[in-house]
């Protein structure tokens, strides 16, 4: 009896921790998890996914205001009418700079004082990022626009070719590298495809400004040039657009990713 | 000479054509919104929906030209996918269950003066499997709020058991929490019908630490054990 009973702890003993060593292996590595996340960034789950939301939105509004300018660019009946539309864009980039600087102190003084999270800091800030971008892309097509006019337009419209490449300068470099960080953080470590401008914009060799708004329908789908719109003051670029409402396109898709977390 | 019936269905001819042309009240442009789309896995088709107002001709003509721009949707579409599925890594450790996130469509809609853009991707188990329910944490949990709502919809059957904080609205099987709304702590549980998750769905997650098995083992080794002492005594 004794000795079946001797045997019996040994045996509980021995299987107690061949059973405990791997559960402590496993814990240790989820410790270590737990240790890394925190390390890492200071982003929670919820707050990336907010950020990754509204990154999204701000670059869809993006792109729309880049189109939206090549749209207006050319559908300039002329180099004065072009002026008009580089001199709006060019102070539009101004005041949108501005915001930006204002919302970059903001935050930073929040985060200092507690009030959010270095999470909700990070998510807000790659949003920064995004809109950042878009002033550096909308100078970019300014610059490039304002290249083609002629210094009668330029003085008309208060528009000063240096003056727009020191914005592009300015957006690139606002809120320093914590910016970018952000952004990278947010998104993971992956930064966008290609955050240049969607819409290209030049001047042509006849010294008209010539604009590529990809997916554009104009009159020039059917020639040589493309979807390339002139904004000869000739050439009145059709959009194409109707009052249909309901007009819906779909695209499918197979992006597989990465697969997730190594268990 | 034009008799009454003919004159009758004439002008029944035309209450009915008049009829026809009333214009029906359009439908309100969709708001922007997140919704989850359930199955009973516990995998879920996500929707992110982004709107723009077309307050101009240029505005409307920059739209139609997106629309147009097949291979930007579908750039748009591989860069969501990629993002989210950073946010599922991330969610992966903290619930300790596997998700992967792949891109599944992206359409653009025009609505009267508002432009619709719809991205949506699969992201495998997003929901945990508990007994009988399935339950959805992160990545709400720990500081989702955007200016967006976010719905949840059950799958077939289901109802939702639990819910922290309380949906905005509730019903047709969908679940809503108003734009704004903070959700620290989030957790929906769903309840299957008949008390029960169907057979597989259970066998696609696998929650199981190592170690596990081993314990199981070592447990049945000291259960024979003691019959064996016991027989021999």
């Amino acid at each position: 009896m004794r000795r079946t009973v001797a045997a019996l702890v040994a045996l509980a003993v021995v299987v107690s921790m061949v059973a405990a060593a791997p559960m402590a292996v496993a814990g240790q590595a989820f410790a270590q998890d737990d240790e890394n996340d925190d390390d890492e960034n200071g982003v929670e789950p919820g707050e990336q996914f907010a950020g990754v939301v509204a990154v999204h939105e701000s670059e869809f509004e993006g792109e729309m205001s880049e189109r939206t300018f090549g749209v207006k660019i050319a559908q300039s009946a002329n180099a004065s009418a072009q002026g008009e539309v580089v001199g709006e864009q060019v102070r539009d980039v101004e005041q949108r700079l501005d915001d930006l600087d204002e919302r970059v102190a903001e935050l930073e003084e929040k985060r200092d004082n507690g009030e959010i999270t270095e999470g909700r800091y990070q998510a807000e800030m790659a949003v920064v990022a995004s809109e950042r971008q878009t002033a550096a892309n909308l100078a970019a097509q300014s610059e490039a626009s304002a290249q083609g006019l002629d210094n009668q337009v330029l003085d008309e419209n208060n528009i000063n070719v240096d003056a727009i490449m020191a914005l592009q300068e300015r957006a690139n470099e606002l809120g320093g590298p914590a910016v970018a960080e952000a952004a990278q953080t947010i998104a993971g470590g992956n930064g966008p495809a290609d955050a240049g401008p969607r819409v290209e914009i030049g001047v042509g060799a006849d010294g008209t400004v010539g604009v590529d708004i990809p997916g554009l329908h104009d009159e020039s789908d059917d020639d040589e040039n493309g979807s390339e719109a002139s904004a000869d003051a000739d050439a009145e670029t059709d959009t194409g657009v109707d009052a249909t409402d309901d007009d819906e396109t779909t695209v499918d898709g197979e992006t597989d990713t990465e697969a997730g977390a190594d268990y | 000479m034009i008799s009454n019936r003919v004159i009758a269905t004439v002008l029944a001819g035309l209450v009915v054509c008049s009829l026809a042309v009333t214009p029906v009240a359009a439908a309100d442009p969709p708001e922007p919104s997140l919704v989850i789309d359930l199955d009973e896995t516990g995998d879920a088709q996500v929707t992110l929906t982004t709107t723009y107002d077309l307050d101009s001709e240029e505005e409307a003509a920059a739209f139609e030209s997106l629309q147009s721009d097949e291979e930007r949707r579908a750039e748009i579409l591989d860069q969501f996918a990629v993002d989210l599925q950073s946010v599922a890594d991330a969610a992966s450790e903290r619930t300790e269950r596997p998700m992967v996130v792949t891109g599944e469509d992206v359409t653009t809609e025009r609505q009267d003066d508002v432009g619709v853009l719809r991205v949506t991707v699969h992201w495998t188990d997003l929901a945990a499997i508990e007994g009988d329910r399935l339950v959805v944490t992160e990545p709400f949990a720990s500081g989702y709020e955007t200016d967006r709502s976010l719905s949840i919809v059950v799958p077939d059957g289901f109802t939702v058991a639990d819910a922290t904080p309380m949906p905005d609205d509730e019903g047709d099987g969908t679940a809503t929490w108003a734009a704004g709304t903070a959700l620290d702590g989030f957790q929906v549980s769903m309840e299957a019908p008949d008390g029960e998750i169907e057979a597989g769905a259970a066998d696609a997650t696998d929650d199981s630490l190592p170690g596990f098995g081993v314990v199981s083992a070592a447990l049945a080794a000291l259960v024979g054990a003691t019959l064996v002492a016991r027989r021999s005594n």
